[in-house]
This record gives C-alpha cells, sequence and structure tokens, in this order.
C-alpha cells in the first residue's frame, strides 16, 4: 500500500496541474478548429457514411460500443453548433472556470468524433482522447486562471497541494507511446533497412517535393536509427530530473523537425509536446520541501 | 484526504495504469492480439484504446486522388468530385483526414460497411443531383513510391495507379 501510496498519492504544487490544463485545453481549441472543414463530410448524415452504419462499423473496428453524439445530433448545421460549443468550453477550460464541466464537453465531443467516424481518425485523436480521460479524473489547479499563475509564478507557499496520481498516468502513457511506436517500428522493414525517413519525405507527408532526399539518403539512413534512440530515450530523460531538460530539448527537437519537414503533422506535434507539461517542474525546490516536511 | 478518497484513487490510477501498461505489446503478437480482443471493446468505448502505431510502417504513397465519373441514360459522362455532401474535389494532401479515410475505405477490407455507406451515399446524392444519371465509378488513383534503388537510376518519384470500383447503379433513398 505505501508503494502505491508513494506512486500516486505524492502531494506536488497545484500549479502543475494548471499548466498542464492550460496547455491541453489549447490542444483542444486547436483540434476542434483543425477539425472544422471535415465536419460535414465526417460527421453529418449527407457526408461520407451514415451514423447507423457508423454504429456497426466502429464496433467492427474495436469490439466497443459507439456512444456518440454525432449519432443523435447529425445535420451539418447541428454539428456545427457542437463543436462551436467544444471550441468555446476549450477556451473556458483554459481560463479555468467551470474547468471539470469543460473539460467534459472537450472529452465527450472528441470521444464522439472518435466513435462517429473511425475510419477518419489519426494517431492524436487517441493521445488525446486518452489525455483527456486522465484530465477528467485528475485535480485540474482550477483555481488557478492563466492570469494568477502568471501573476503568482514566483510564489513559493502554494496551499492546498495535489496528489501526483494525474500526472503520472500522462508520463506512463507518454512512456508507452514512444515504446510502443519504437518495438513496432523495429519490426519494420523500412526502419531496418534504414530507409525510413527517405520514404517519409518522399511521401504525400514531405513538404519539401522532388527527389533531393535521395541525394541526402545516406545521411538519413544515420537519422532513421538515431530517432529510434531518441525515442526510446525521451521518456526516459523526461522522467530523470537531471535529464529533464535534454529530454525536452530533444523531444520538442524532434516533433519541430516533423512538423518542418513534414505537412499535416503539426497537431500530432503539439500533441505531444504538450504531453511533456505532465513531467516538467518549475516549482521542484518548493515540492521537495512539502513532501520533506511531511 | 479521506481515507476512502485514497483508495478510490490508488485503485483508478492502478487500473489505468495497468491497462496502459498492457498496451505496449506490439498488436502483431500473439499477447499483444489477445490483450485487445479482451480488452479493446471497454478501452475504445471509454476512450482508452491503446493503438500507437503512428510511422512504424512509413508512407509508402507519394499522391492520392480520388474522383467519380457517371453516366446518364443518353452515355453521356460527367466528372464529380469525391467530397459529400456537394462532391466537391478532394485534396487530401491539404486535408490529410481524407487521405487516411480513403485508403482505409479502399484498401482495408475491415472497414468494408464504411465503404458501402459511402458508395450508398454517392449513389443518392448523385440522384438529387440529377435523376437521368443511371450509374457511377469511382477512381482511386495513387502513386505508389518506386524503390530507393529505382529512383536513383532515373525512374520517376512514384508510379501511378488507377483502381477503378464499380459502376455502381445511381439510385434514390432505400428503403432499410
Amino acid at each position: 500500500m505505501n508503494i502505491f501510496s508513494l506512486l500516486w498519492l505524492k502531494d506536488i504544487d497545484p500549479r502543475r496541474y494548471a499548466i498542464t490544463r492550460i496547455g491541453f485545453a489549447l490542444l483542444f481549441f486547436s483540434h476542434f478548429l483543425h477539425f472544422f472543414p471535415y465536419r460535414e463530410t465526417i460527421l453529418s448524415n449527407v457526408g461520407m457514411s451514415q451514423p447507423s452504419v457508423a454504429r456497426i462499423g466502429f464496433h467492427e473496428l474495436t469490439g466497443g460500443t459507439s456512444i456518440s453524439l454525432f449519432n443523435h445530433f447529425q445535420s451539418s448545421s447541428e454539428i456545427t453548433v457542437v463543436l462551436i460549443i467544444a471550441i468555446i468550453a476549450s477556451l473556458i477550460l483554459a481560463w479555468g472556470k467551470w474547468a471539470r464541466t469543460a473539460l467534459f464537453v472537450c472529452f465527450f465531443v472528441q470521444l464522439s468524433i472518435v466513435h462517429r467516424a473511425p475510419a477518419s481518425t489519426t494517431g492524436w485523436d487517441s493521445i488525446l482522447t486518452n489525455f483527456g480521460f486522465i484530465l477528467l479524473f485528475s485535480p485540474l489547479g482550477k483555481e488557478w486562471t492563466p492570469w494568477n499563475l502568471y501573476k503568482k509564478w514566483n510564489k513559493k507557499q502554494i496551499v492546498p497541494y495535489n496528489p501526483r496520481y494525474g500526472l503520472v498516468l500522462i508520463q506512463i502513457q507518454v512512456f508507452i507511446i514512444y515504446w510502443h511506436t519504437v518495438i513496432q517500428k523495429l519490426g519494420d522493414h523500412y526502419w531496418a533497412k534504414g530507409e525510413s525517413i527517405t520514404y517519409f519525405l518522399l511521401s504525400h507527408h514531405g513538404r519539401f517535393t522532388g527527389s533531393w532526399p535521395i541525394a541526402w539518403h545516406d545521411l538519413f539512413d544515420k537519422i532513421n536509427y538515431l530517432t529510434l534512440i531518441i525515442e526510446l530515450a525521451i521518456p526516459v530523460l523526461l522522467w530523470i530530473r537531471n535529464t529533464r531538460k535534454l529530454g525536452l530539448w530533444l523531444g520538442i527537437g524532434l516533433h519541430l523537425s516533423i512538423t518542418i519537414l513534414g505537412i499535416n503533422l503539426a497537431l500530432f506535434s503539439l500533441t505531444m509536446i504538450a504531453s511533456y507539461l505532465a513531467f516538467i517542474d518549475p516549482w521542484v525546490t518548493h515540492s521537495k520541501l512539502i513532501n520533506s516536511s511531511k | 484526504m479521506s481515507l476512502h478518497r485514497k483508495v478510490i484513487i490508488i485503485l483508478f490510477s492502478t487500473i489505468i495504469g495497468a491497462n496502459m501498461l498492457l498496451g505496449i505489446a506490439p498488436l502483431n503478437t500473439n499477447l499483444g492480439k489477445l490483450i485487445s480482443t479482451r480488452l479493446d471493446p471497454i478501452r475504445w468505448t471509454i476512450g482508452l484504446g491503446q493503438k500507437w502505431d503512428m510511422f512504424h510502417s512509413i508512407p509508402t504513397h507519394h499522391s492520392l486522388h480520388v474522383y467519380l465519373t457517371a453516366k446518364d441514360t443518353s452515355g453521356k459522362e460527367s466528372r464529380y468530385g469525391a467530397g459529400l455532401p456537394n462532391f466537391r474535389e478532394i485534396l487530401p494532401k491539404k486535408l490529410i483526414r481524407y487521405h487516411y479515410t480513403f485508403l482505409r475505405l479502399f484498401q482495408a477490407p475491415i472497414n468494408q460497411s464504411f465503404k458501402e455507406s459511402y458508395i450508398k451515399s454517392i449513389s443518392q446524392a448523385l440522384h438529387k443531383v440529377d435523376p437521368d444519371l443511371r450509374e457511377f465509378i469511382i477512381h482511386f488513383e495513387h502513386g505508389r513510391i518506386n524503390t530507393l534503388e529505382s529512383i536513383r537510376k532515373g525512374a520517376n518519384i512514384a508510379t501511378i495507379k488507377t483502381e477503378k470500383f464499380g459502376p455502381y447503379k445511381v439510385q434514390g433513398k432505400v428503403e432499410r
């Protein structure tokens, strides 16, 4: 029981939850804005699939039961209203007022998109849904508006403290995402041969068109293996306090590179970078004092 | 914090944490498949699905273009975009979800229900646009990247292949 208490219940500064909440609120905001042009084609009953089929299709793909809002709100105008409400909720969440309700709205709309159109989902949809679920049951530092946080950033005595389980769960999820994807890549032909980066840059994802990656293949071959090492290292480096800065630089560098060299992947990069908020602790000295004085 | 609350937090966190840790087994292994079969129905229903295969298999598509052609009673052929409801041209390179959607619909048999629904939706929408239309074909034009060796030797970056799906009948709303 003590191990579990130490792992999940250790007190931390509530401002850590506040910065994570604000980061994910802005992420939800960007995500819903990005989804706006797709809404009619992907979610409505005059789009690519009927809600009744989506229910069956979701079950066939996942074994789960579709509980999408968009099974009920099917017309283009209804879907537009739901998305606008979600966008407003994400801004309210960032501010901190009615944070739990606002987060529930954001999470449920996001879950509804996945349930209504599983064939149109992206990797960052799953990441966002998972983090949304964890945050829904975590402290949110809701008494901390962005303005309060800015004004009292340097304040030392912050009470009441919060148990850290929500942030630890996000940290575990980040670890699993990176390690799982590397394990999968190790069994992949292109990654094993060092060709993945070159193919990626030649693909529909490549921002700079032309056959130029072929000329740089020898370099990309080395970057291919380096990427795998970096992805394995990022969560470990982020976990260890002394190497956290290095982990942040490597992670942000990796995802910025993906965004610059690839198109349509900015939201994925933004999602992963936002998840690093669960690791950072600008009030580290103070947190140590809280726990040592107990 | 009350003891009750502590116990609830510990139980919740341990269950959610264990679900994540079980997600590390790749889905192409027997262990991964077993875990996925048992847990996925609950995971995906509540939003805790563990499928992290982004980029494990790198993209080999250079381009994708999907469009429709429809014939009317006189045999005259017209071209339409693949985007519903207005048959607008869709550029999957600009709106990436369409790229994923079309690839999954036309290249992954597990999405058969969505593919059939899309075909049915096109059929009904075309009937509304022009009741004289009789049949349509979906053109799936995709450029697959050639091997690096062949590109080095002067081949094009990709070879474009057009697959045709159909012809399908154009018909109004059918009672199910």
